[in-house]
């Protein structure tokens, strides 16, 4: 026990202090119906070519901060949807492959997005319907974004708030993040690495993360493992 | 009293943290609710909860009640069905009539505040008989309005507009109006009577009390004797099931003070079950929450077959003592019960029964939903998630212009 405590003790000591705190923040949606529902898969079509970007971004991106397996397999809504109430498993298998953070803006997804759904109509010999009651219905939300009052000024702390910040907080910093500014790429977590450490192989590993297709819960057992892995190398 | 604290025995500190970094942007303000009734049904049971935590958190809320003869809640009734889809012709009278009580609770019913939230349709017309002022007004919808009876809608739409924004409980149920509308689901509370763990001993008194014996597998129905909830519909089912499985019906419920419409149904529902000394109909007093947790813990499987339904709380407190629950696929059971994770979905008499055989003759695999059910309430539909959404909405009241609010 003692013997720990040293040796915890040095690892805080030898610690690099990063040059500006990483600040976490809480991160609270409220959702807003339009109003707007599909009943088929070209309503659907025809809503998502004139949505406003407010609508897709909250389907396309917002939505994973409730994916959950227990109520549909898919890391997005209109995959879901597609899978559940238009029960056609082949289109959901695609809309469940296209990732959405593969594109700048949210208008560049949305047209692959149409493209995929445009070509599949094609070839089908009939339009699949949603059941009375089981229909699209088109939302966007309203965000507050606010600091959390947690901050890490080095490694350590930085993984043990890993631990002490809500889901909706890392999906903010991990998944959110890289869309906000057009000229974002990557999370704000590998950023603030990148930025005040010199820890390639660890930011490597951390942008390696297959983000979407894990829930935000899954994305922070992986990241909490990479981080225990390289405190342990300290 | 509970506090904010007690929850961190139940949910994650980090969103007890979240819930009061959102309340420090509120703090100050002055918050009205007002509904119809202080006793029975789900909105004032959430409202018992959630006043008492807003104001523990520096925002100032207070909780009035309308008031109303039989007469006029017998009207607001049948406004409550054909908002639900009903088809009822009303008298212009009773409409008056309608309107005329509310501008009586304005005349006695002081709202001044930042916001006013006005739950359900019973005081939607208030708005009409006070002066604009800074106040915002919100109307927060409990009920499934997605196919409102026309004639009514276009009535209650001339009071609907004047309001600033809405809340619903699904976007299905939303409406095509001119402002914001808000998804906020209800909730339940896990540290009420009505939720937490209970002592063997108290479950056993219930029973007790009751006379119910744990001699064969019980089936259970919480709910209002309403008519919507089709507990005829249940008894059906129940002797569908029997043919097979030896086993125990309890439908039990209250009459809400603002439902003048039960006693019928109870008496109906008495009369289909005739002798049969394996149903239990248990008239539940007002308050009776321990009595419900204990009959929702013994229960082997519970039953929720509602024809129309707002959200369906009954089905969130079973999920929560990790129960199989099997309900009507409408309203907000839609958003609670997906087949074979966290329950089933069912559409007629012949679907309750075939689910309730499937479940009981799967001890495992009715575990195994039920734990799943749990874990999705605990996520979702819990009074501190309940919380923090009207927080955010105190707070997007006065920003409603934004997508993005940050703080730096």
């Amino acid at each position: 026990m003692i013997l720990y405590s040293f040796e915890s003790n040095v690892n805080i000591y030898k610690m690099k202090k990063a040059r500006k705190k990483f600040k976490f923040y809480s991160y609270t949606l409220l959702i807003s119906p339009t109003g707007q529902k599909a009943s088929n898969l070209r309503e659907f079509l025809n809503i998502l070519e004139q949505a406003e970007d407010r609508v897709i971004f909250h389907h396309l991106y917002q939505s994973h901060i409730r994916y959950d397996q227990k109520i549909g397999e898919f890391p997005s809504d209109y995959a879901n949807w597609v899978a559940y109430e238009l029960e056609d498993i082949a289109l959901a298998e695609k809309l469940a492959n296209f990732n959405p953070y593969d594109y700048k803006t949210v208008n560049e997804a949305r047209k692959v997005l149409i493209e995929i759904i445009e070509e599949y109509i094609w070839d089908l010999p009939t339009i699949p319907w949603a059941r009375p009651g089981s229909e699209f219905y088109f939302s966007s939300a309203t965000t507050i974004v606010i600091p959390l009052g947690i901050e890490a000024s080095d490694l350590k702390e930085f993984r043990d708030a890993l631990d002490n910040i809500p889901d909706s907080s890392l999906y903010f910093h991990f998944y959110e993040s890289r869309k906000i500014k057009k000229e974002k790429k990557y999370d704000d977590l590998s950023k603030w690495i990148e930025n005040n450490f010199k820890k390639n192989e660890l930011v490597k590993k951390i942008r390696g993360i297959d983000f979407y297709f894990f829930s935000v819960g899954e994305t922070r057992k992986k990241l909490i493992s990479i981080l225990d892995s390289e405190l342990k190398k300290v | 009293m509970t506090t904010l604290k007690d929850y961190e025995k139940i949910i994650d500190k980090k969103d007890i943290k979240q819930i009061e970094s959102l309340a420090s942007l509120s703090k100050g303000k002055k918050v009205i609710m007002v509904n119809s009734t202080k006793d029975g049904g789900g909105v004032s049971e959430i409202l018992h909860r959630l006043v008492p935590l807003i104001n523990e958190l520096g925002i100032c809320c207070e909780w009035k009640v309308i008031s109303g003869n039989n007469g006029f809640f017998n009207i607001t009734k049948n406004i409550h069905n054909a908002l639900q889809g009903k088809r009822i012709k009303f008298l212009d009278e009773d409409l008056k009539k309608y309107i005329e009580v509310n501008k009586k609770n304005a005349e006695s019913l002081k709202l001044d505040a930042d916001i006013v939230i006005i739950h359900d349709p019973q005081p939607l017309p208030l708005i009409e008989f006070y002066k604009k002022s800074k106040a915002k007004w919100v109307w927060r919808c409990h009920i499934d309005i997605s196919k409102p009876e026309l004639n009514l809608w276009k009535f209650l739409k001339n009071y609907l507009v004047k309001y600033d924004a809405s809340i619903f409980s699904m976007a299905k149920f939303s409406q095509k109006l001119p402002h914001p509308q808000y998804l906020i689901a209800p909730s339940i509370d896990p540290l009420s009577d009505k939720n937490r763990e209970l002592k063997k001993s108290i479950v056993n008194d219930v029973l007790k009390k009751f006379n119910i014996k744990r001699d064969k597998p019980i089936i259970l129905q919480v709910s209002r004797f309403d008519s919507f909830k089709d507990p005829i519909g249940v008894i059906k089912a129940y002797r569908l099931v029997k043919k097979e499985i030896n086993c125990r019906l309890i439908l039990a419920g209250g009459l809400a003070g603002d439902d003048p419409e039960g006693e019928t149904v109870l008496e109906e529902v008495r009369k289909e079950a005739g002798d049969d000394p394996d149903i239990n109909i248990l008239l539940l007093k007002p308050k009776s929450d321990i009595e419900i947790n204990a009959l929702q813990r013994v229960a082997d499987v519970v039953i929720q077959k509602s024809l129309k339904e707002g959200f369906g709380l009954t089905v969130t407190e079973a999920m929560w003592k990790a129960k199989p629950v099997i309900g009507g696929e409408v309203g907000g059971i839609t958003i609670q019960l997906y087949n074979h994770r966290t329950g089933f979905l069912i559409n007629s008499i012949e679907g309750a029964a075939y689910r309730i055989r499937y479940l009981l003759n799967r001890p495992s695999v009715s575990r195994k939903i039920g734990n799943s059910a749990r874990d999705f309430v605990s996520h979702n539909y819990l009074i501190t998630g309940h919380l923090r959404n009207y927080l955010a909405l105190f707070y997007i009241m006065e920003n409603p212009d934004k997508d993005i609010i940050h703080i730096r």
